[in-house]
């Protein structure tokens, strides 16, 4: 197992955000968290990120307990966060923004394959290298704040709502990116409100409500379960 | 046309002093969300550390200012790591500390160095003559070094990495901790260069004009009118801003009044601000 979350609570000051959550990830697995807004999805990907502490529970990534470590230190052991919103730096430029993807990188060879690399996957950003992120369209952005988790090729991507806001043909094509990042064998960990969508090209997914896991399964057996369906994915 | 190139001359060493202030105001602003009223007393500190290494230790004016500058980089090193850091969640606190700093340093500047003032000896002392325009060495030379000093800056933060991150940091901390950038780090480290830069706008204002226990008041307010003109947080705002209400109060003192020059460079800013309610580059670096 990649990460475990072994019934992990946290707290925002005194609210309880997560009451109990329980998930695994493996290598190489696409795995989405669904349920309504609330239900602790991004505290989830903050809590393994190091950016909360759980309150109670354990975190457990590649075999170690992360509660000591630091959110630097899991950057630097592989598990990149890319946040809601894209949350990309408008006015430096799409090359600085990946550059800074890159701050724990100190290799020049290095982090020009990188940018190779997320190029391939987001051509687009190669031919806006030196305009303001700002400017970008949405979809840009969203690709930009992809692009950027990706410069330090994490073991564990954490991708929070990559399809907020973005146009059906843009969420196709951010859908098919992530299901190339998962052929190439990168654990994936996805919260997205768009569940069917999410749901179509993952292996599981965990149903979490008011701070709980819920249900969990295949992705394609909770897509044809009708209580579920009526339940938390609206459709 | 002499007496207009001379206030130009002037306008442009004042305008480059102000700048170097300016610049670490905007920072404490743009990374903490703090308004710092105590960096004026930076500019003082950097003054008296220069003033007394020359006058009292007899160490050549050059060596002396790298020396106010490392000491005052310091002393700043120290409040932000030991103060200013608590109260970065709280900006009203901050704010606080700020005032409460401004009272601590100036008295303890007037109980270490007495109230009289002092000058620091320039490292220039004569004129030259350009075309039947006579000016003060040590204020081209102010000119030269402070420029310098903002054009290190200015490629610092383009074009170095831990510019860069700085940039980063402040346009989104939250984003710029989930690449692995240490938020206290960069604010520590964006702290103590303003400072330093403060030192050197110490340095330059001691040797032009009078080193007291208060002179960072004055242009500490200079540097806030700065800052709002050229847009919040924005470091090419700061310096173009710098520069106007530096020329604009010279030609005010020289052609009106200097008992009037402050309040041209407050009409220039209220002017602007009306018609440019975010100041000449809105917001963002």
């Amino acid at each position: 197992m990649l990460i475990s979350l072994e019934h992990v609570s946290s707290k925002y000051g005194n609210v309880l955000a997560l009451r109990d959550i329980s998930l695994e990830v493996d290598e190489g697995e696409l795995v989405t968290l669904i349920g309504a807004n609330g239900a602790g999805k991004s505290t989830t990907l903050k809590v393994i990120s190091g950016i909360m502490k759980p309150a109670t529970g354990r975190v457990v990534y590649s075999g170690q307990d992360t509660v000591s470590r630091s959110p630097r230190q899991l950057i630097e052991a592989g598990i990149v966060h890319v946040p809601e919103g894209r949350q990309v730096f408008a006015h430096m430029t799409v090359l600085e923004n990946l550059e800074m993807g890159a701050f724990l990188l100190s290799d020049r060879r290095l982090i020009e394959e990188r940018l190779d690399l997320v190029f391939r996957h987001f051509p687009i950003l190669k031919s806006r290298l030196q305009q303001e992120a700002g400017t970008l369209s949405g979809g840009e952005q969203s690709m930009l704040a992809i692009g950027r988790g990706l410069m330090l090729r994490p073991k564990l991507l954490l991708l929070d709502e990559p399809l907020l806001g973005l146009s059906p043909r843009l969420c196709q094509e951010v859908l098919a990116i992530i299901e190339r990042l998962h052929e190439e064998k990168m654990a994936i960990l996805l919260v997205e409100q768009n569940a069917k969508a999410a749901l179509k090209i993952s292996d599981r997914a965990y149903v979490l409500e008011t701070g709980r896991t819920v249900t969990s399964g295949k992705a394609s057996n909770l897509l044809a379960d009708d209580e579920v369906r009526k339940a938390y994915l609206g459709f | 046309m002499i007496q207009l190139i001379q206030q130009l001359v002037n306008g442009l060493v004042m305008g480059s002093i102000y700048g170097l202030v300016a610049l670490g105001v905007t920072m404490s602003f743009g990374l903490m969300g703090i308004v710092n009223f105590a960096h004026g007393a930076f500019v003082m500190a950097g003054a008296f550390a220069a003033f007394y290494l020359t006058t009292l230790y007899g160490i050549p004016f050059l060596l002396a200012a790298a020396a106010s500058m490392g000491i005052v980089g310091a002393l700043g090193f120290l409040v932000e790591r030991y103060s200013f850091r608590f109260a970065r969640h709280e900006p009203i606190n901050g704010l606080m500390i700020s005032i409460g700093l401004i009272y601590v340093m100036e008295n303890a500047a007037i109980l270490l160095f007495g109230p009289e003032n002092k000058a620091i000896q320039p490292l220039f002392s004569g004129t030259i003559e350009v075309g039947g325009v006579v000016l003060a060495t040590q204020r081209i030379f102010v000119f030269v070094a402070s420029s310098l000093l903002l054009a290190f800056f200015y490629l610092y933060v383009k074009k170095t990495k831990s510019g860069k991150s700085m940039r980063a940091v402040a346009e989104n901390a939250f984003a710029a901790q989930l690449m692995g950038i240490s938020i206290d780090r960069i604010i520590g480290l964006a702290f103590v260069i303003g400072c330093v830069l403060a030192a050197a706008a110490g340095v330059a204002l001691g040797s032009l004009f009078v080193v007291t226990a208060h002179m960072g008041a004055a242009p500490l307010m200079k540097a806030f009118v700065i800052i709002t003109l050229g847009g919040f947080g924005s470091i090419r705002g700061a310096f173009v801003a710098a520069f106007i209400i530096g020329l604009v109060d010279s030609l005010a003192a020289g052609y009106v009044s200097s008992a009037w020059a402050d309040i041209f460079g407050y009409v220039v800013f209220i002017l602007i601000l009306i018609f440019k309610p975010k100041g000449i580059f809105g917001e963002g670096t």
